[in-house]
């Protein structure tokens, strides 16, 4: 168990620039999730951490040791690869043992380790197989278990369930969630589904195109984003963004014309007040807060195209398949249909305001 | 898969003409050895053997030198094939995995040497061996079949690591193991078909050569198989019973080797790394 501690982290491949300038740190028994789009850098960001890859300026710090130049066996590291990557020839005790193997510990206390892993991990049945012998799950389970009985002291994950069928998904994110607990390792996880990063973190880092975002639990970014961009990845479905004239000020609030939701005159708060104001701005709202029968207090009338009912509830679309659709969340039981309008209430405090260049206001 | 019956006997056939194609000249051999001489050379051939003798194989290993070029033949395709490997192996490697200066250059030159053809090397490597005193010894004919087999082993080795996926090795670099630990404990056994293939192509080429062992070799009790039987043959009369029994013989360790290490042949020895 050790911090984690990255300052000014820069990478590049060739002449791309794939890491540009990183600072970020984990504290001890922290579960820290990197996510982004794809070919953010989030995987070249783990692989610094791990020693896979050089940083070409930069430090990275794992506790109070500089283990920026270190060899990656030697810096404490355990990493669980998105496939796998176990060592098919060797049987899942083998596997497991590799590490240990390596470090030069003797047989009898190796097994014991394995064993006591194997049974964290319900692998016991299975120790004298071969991966190949093995289902997806177990597979992913041996190569968390390889992570394990190296007692590291930070583990890295790679996305590790992506490639797992979605309910198996839900379970490995659960069993994960526990090992963490039970474990109190500090642990970065790379993935590129909000919905893992949500549920397991404690703190998020929304990476984009080799720089950070924005950093903060995950509630910390659902309600409070930095810009359009993490306002955008975080939440699903995605946050609604329509342009507003900005027709005045009044108390704190901005007055704000929005074509799109056919409303005039509506007061947002803004974070801080800019001293000049802006001539248009957008105006972020999710689905959520955009609700059939919702607590907002301005009613909005929109045309429902689209009905997408999930039981509960359902999502109303304007124009599917268009980035320019409005999403509302509908009761599951709503009568509306495609063709009819359907009247939400929009809750003035839960919008956001972002400038031209997708900072927030 | 639901294919028709047309198209299931148009593979049949394909299959059968191959197998009959590679098979047929075997057969003939080995089926010829154990005729009596008249049957041999009987006007009409007969496919199946209506006579049987062990006369040919007793001749030719009681009354000829070929147990003696056997033995030269089993020493030299077998050294070279196991020093092709212990080079090929380590170089295939270090092509594969380190970073050096000038690797690129390097790795492209060595196929170089398939460009010239054997005989024009063959007057200047006669001169250099006779220098330090390899002529009519066997090591001259392991280092050549080695020379000869190494850059197309060492290519074919690299593009099988090359097929190893690099998580693999990489979660071995996590798991602390050096370098040569990974390439034995790790890549060695996942490259086994490869290995197999060298070996084999190193041992058949080693088996087969004759242009290099008849040059660099004098003396009668060093020559190998190729060379050595072409002289029990006899220039102005052919035995043909002991041509079919000493062709037969030479074809048992051919097959040996790819009975023995073809087992290496396993496909799918990755399956279950990764997905
Ligand atoms: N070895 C490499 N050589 C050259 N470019 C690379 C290399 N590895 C990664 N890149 C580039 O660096 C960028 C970041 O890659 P990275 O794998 O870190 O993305 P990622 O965020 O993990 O994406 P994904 O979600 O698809 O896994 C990509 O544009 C990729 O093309
Ligand atoms: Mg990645």
């Amino acid at each position: 168990m050790a911090a984690l501690t990255i300052e000014n982290l820069y990478k590049s491949f060739g002449a791309t620039e794939v890491i540009r300038g990183v600072s970020l740190s984990a504290q001890s028994g922290e579960f820290v999730v990197f996510v982004g789009p794809s070919g953010c850098g989030k995987s070249t960001l783990l692989r610094l951490i791990a020693g896979l890859e050089r940083s070409a300026s930069g430090s990275i710090r794992i506790g109070e040791r500089d283990v920026t130049g270190v060899d990656p066996a030697k810096r404490g590291i355990a990493m669980v690869f998105q496939t796998y990557a176990l060592y098919p020839h060797m049987s899942v005790a083998e596997n497991m043992g590799f590490g240990l193997e390596m470090a030069g510990m003797a047989k009898p206390e190796r097994e014991k380790l394995v064993r006591q892993a194997a049974e964290m991990l319900h692998l016991t049945d299975y120790l004298d197989r071969k991966p190949r012998q093995l289902s997806g799950g177990q597979r992913q389970r041996v190569a968390i278990g390889r992570a394990i009985v190296r007692n590291p002291d930070i583990f890295l994950f790679d996305e590790p369930l992506s490639n797992l069928d979605a309910e198996l998904r839900v379970r490995m994110r659960l069993e994960i969630a526990k090992l963490h607990r039970d474990l109190g390792a500090t642990m970065v996880y790379v993935t590129h589904d909000q919905v893992e990063a949500m549920t397991l973190a404690d703190r998020i880092v929304v990476l984009r195109a080799g720089l950070v975002e924005q950093i903060g639990s995950p509630m910390q970014l659902y309600s409070d984003p930095d810009n359009r961009f993490v306002a955008g990845f975080i939440g699903s479905p995605r946050m609604n963004f329509v342009e507003a004239t900005v027709t005045g000020m009044n108390d704190g609030a901005m007055l704000l014309d929005v074509a799109a939701l056919g409303l005039s005159g509506l007061s947002i708060r803004p974070r801080v007040m800019p001293e000049t104001l802006p001539a248009t701005v957008t105006l972020g709202v999710r689905p959520e807060h955009l609700a059939e029968g919702g607590e907002g207090a301005v009613a909005v009338s929109l045309p429902c195209t689209a009905i997408e009912r999930l039981g509960s509830i359902a999502y109303l679309y304007t124009a599917p398949g268009d980035d320019a659709t409005i999403i509302a969340q509908l009761r599951g039981a709503s009568a509306a249909s495609p063709g009819s309008a359907v009247e939400v209430r929009l809750d003035p405090a839960q919008c956001f305001l972002f400038d031209a260049g997708g900072n927030r206001i | 898969m639901n294919r028709s019956l047309g198209l299931n006997a148009a593979l049949v056939a394909c299959i059968a003409f191959f197998v009959t194609l590679v098979g047929l000249p075997f057969w003939w051999v080995v089926s010829g050895s154990i005729k009596i001489p008249q049957e041999i050379i009987a006007r009409t051939p007969t496919m199946f053997p209506q006579s049987f003798t062990l006369q040919h194989y007793q001749k030719l290993f009681d009354a000829s030198a070929y147990p003696v070029y056997l033995v030269n033949s089993l020493i030299v395709a077998a050294s070279s094939t196991v020093l092709t490997l212990l080079l090929a192996i380590p170089a295939a490697y270090a092509f594969f995995r380190l970073v050096f200066p000038a690797r690129g250059v390097l790795y492209r030159t060595i196929l170089l040497a398939y460009a010239f053809p054997s005989i024009v090397v063959l007057i200047p490597l006669f001169g250099l061996f006779a220098k330090v005193g390899l002529v009519d010894r066997l090591p001259a004919l392991i280092i050549v079949n080695v020379a000869f087999a190494l850059p197309f082993s060492i290519w074919m080795l690299r593009s099988f690591l090359a097929g190893v996926p690099k998580e693999i090795e990489e979660a071995a670099v996590m798991d602390g193991a050096p370098t040569l630990t990974i390439l034995r404990r790790i890549m060695i056994p996942l490259i086994a078909p490869g290995i197999a293939s060298v070996g084999i192509y190193a041992f058949v080429t080693a088996w087969t050569e004759y242009v290099f062992a008849s040059v660099l070799i004098l003396s009668d009790a060093k020559r190998t198989l190729p060379v050595g039987f072409s002289g029990i043959i006899g220039q102005y009369q052919i035995d043909w019973g002991l041509l079919l029994a000493g062709a037969t013989v030479a074809i048992v360790p051919v097959v040996a080797i790819f009975a023995l290490i073809g087992r290496g042949f396993v496909s799918g020895l990755t399956e279950g790394a990764v997905k």
